[in-house]
């Protein structure tokens, strides 16, 4: 069922995504072979050019900011409208159990917000002139100075873990605010907000309480290694990974148990 | 196992006011039963518990001895009185996506009713008028083959003729193993094919007999009896 359940919700939001990503990299394409070729071709070229340059500059900065606002929108929009609206009488009378209706649309999200990503760097790649692409492998670089080889797998992994959360953390505040009789909406803004600043508290804390452990360490000068880093994104994921969890079931329990669709 | 529903005490109360007040009620296999009342009677969230889409305050509702949830759905064939329709898909694709969770669903049943009922398969489901909309929800719910089918005012916005049309798949459509419950305040036009009429009125089911003990008891038709009991 889980597996009938992605298929609808991919096909549900990719006529979304598709025709956007596809306008992203085309302007990427357009701006690069008319600006990049030569970068020093703008100065002396004809106004017409400048035009269309600054055209399709502005239409690709649009169309990348889009994506962003469209990944965010689509997120919650196929929560609260698909599950907690009109068509959540259709989805909640589907023989299926309420969580795998939360991974199907968790899994979905993680995915877009994966393709948006992976999509907003390529187009920026494909702008940027080759010589300083470079540069970004000097981040690489910097990686591994800084974090040892484990850095190449625990940063992504962390990546991947505060996505994850982060949408998860909507779900949940949506779910609170379904609980509410009236002003649903403005309730589940209102969760969205303690939820953050209970998890952005936790993290801070986190950090304190590194830099006590650190100092302890080494004196009032804490020298960092790679191990202590890797050590605390190991923590702040696992962390992450308990938020997630904690989030994921209250918002099950209430989809479950506590379910009014009016 | 001859009890499809049955339902004990069961309350639902939105804020101060009761919705659902106590109900008792037990539906037999093989009846089609008239949830009759005037409007926010309560019938709506009647239908809504024994979907799993509304929690109840207290009490409970069992079907074929399950709470709602996921053995229930199986079974329960619920039209809502809502548009539930997305607007991205065509009519063939929510066919399809029907066919895909529901084992009872039989894909031939619904083509065969489009056709009757004139609905092109391949228009994309926001184009269809309101209507349309919900004759095309009908025919999705009544081409399963399920235990019990809830029906909130099927009937209610389209036109006398596939009124009757719809009327005649309901009762050619269900057997004796399956109960069919319809909510309706338009009862003259439903009254020939109802076994059963339950009664609510603010939240309370006042009224519970066979069309046939009606008729004998009060001699007198549902739509008049109906129009009695809830005089203004």
């Amino acid at each position: 069922m889980l597996a009938k359940l992605l298929k609808y919700e991919f096909k549900a939001t990719a006529r979304w995504f598709i025709p956007i990503y596809a306008a992203l990299i085309l302007f990427a394409l357009i701006s690069r072979v008319l600006l990049h070729n030569d970068p020093f071709v703008l100065k002396e070229a004809s106004s017409f050019l400048q035009i269309a340059v600054f055209l399709s500059m502005f239409i690709y900065v649009f169309l990348f900011i889009g994506i962003m606002v469209v990944t965010l929108v689509v997120m919650i929009q196929r929560f609260y409208k698909s599950l907690l609206g009109d068509e959540g009488y259709l989805m909640f009378t589907l023989p299926v159990q309420t969580w795998k209706h939360l991974v199907n649309k968790l899994l979905i999200a993680i995915l877009w917000n994966l393709l948006s990503a992976a999509i907003g760097m390529v187009s920026i790649m494909l702008l940027v002139p080759a010589q300083e692409l470079k540069e970004l492998g000097s981040l690489l670089m910097y990686i591994k100075e800084y974090l040892g080889t484990m850095g190449y797998f625990s940063i992504p992994l962390l990546f991947l873990a505060s996505i994850v959360f982060s949408i998860v953390q909507m779900y949940t505040a949506i779910a609170l605010g379904h609980l509410f009789r009236k002003h649903k909406l403005l309730a589940s803004f209102g969760m969205y907000i303690g939820i953050n600043t209970v998890s952005q508290i936790v993290f801070i804390l986190i950090i304190l309480f590194f830099q006590y452990y650190l100092t302890s360490l080494s004196g009032p000068v804490p020298s960092l290694h790679p191990s202590h880093i890797n050590m605390l994104i190991l923590v702040t994921g696992i962390i992450l990974a308990v938020l997630t969890a904690v989030c994921f079931i209250v918002t099950n329990i209430i989809l479950k148990r506590r379910l009014n669709l009016e | 196992m001859n009890t499809i529903l049955e339902c004990k005490n069961l309350t639902k109360s939105f804020g101060t006011t009761k919705a659902l007040d106590g109900v008792n009620l037990t539906i037999e296999r093989g009846r089609i039963v008239g949830l009759l009342g005037p409007n926010g009677s309560g019938k709506t969230t009647f239908i809504k518990i024994c979907n799993g889409l509304l929690t109840p305050t207290s009490g409970e509702v069992r079907i074929n001895g399950f709470n709602p949830g996921v053995e229930t759905k199986k079974i329960v064939s619920y039209l809502p009185e809502k548009n539930y329709l997305n607007d991205w898909m065509k009519v063939s694709q929510i066919i399809r996506f029907f066919q895909d969770f529901y084992e009872d669903f039989s894909p031939e049943k619904a083509y065969d009713m489009l056709k009757r009922l004139n609905i092109d398969p391949n228009s994309r489901l926001k184009t269809l008028s309101k209507g349309t909309k919900e004759k095309v929800q009908l025919i999705l719910v009544m081409s399963r083959d399920a235990e019990l089918y809830l029906l909130d005012e099927p009937i209610g916005g389209v036109d006398p003729a596939a009124r009757d049309y719809i009327l005649d798949t309901i009762i050619t459509n269900y057997n004796e193993n399956a109960a069919v419950i319809l909510s309706t305040h338009l009862i003259a036009d439903i009254e020939k094919v109802l076994d059963d009429i339950v009664f609510l009125k603010e939240g309370q089911a006042v009224l519970n007999k066979t069309v046939d003990e009606i008729r004998d008891e009060y001699g007198k038709s549902v739509d008049a009896l109906f129009r009695e009991v809830f005089k203004c």
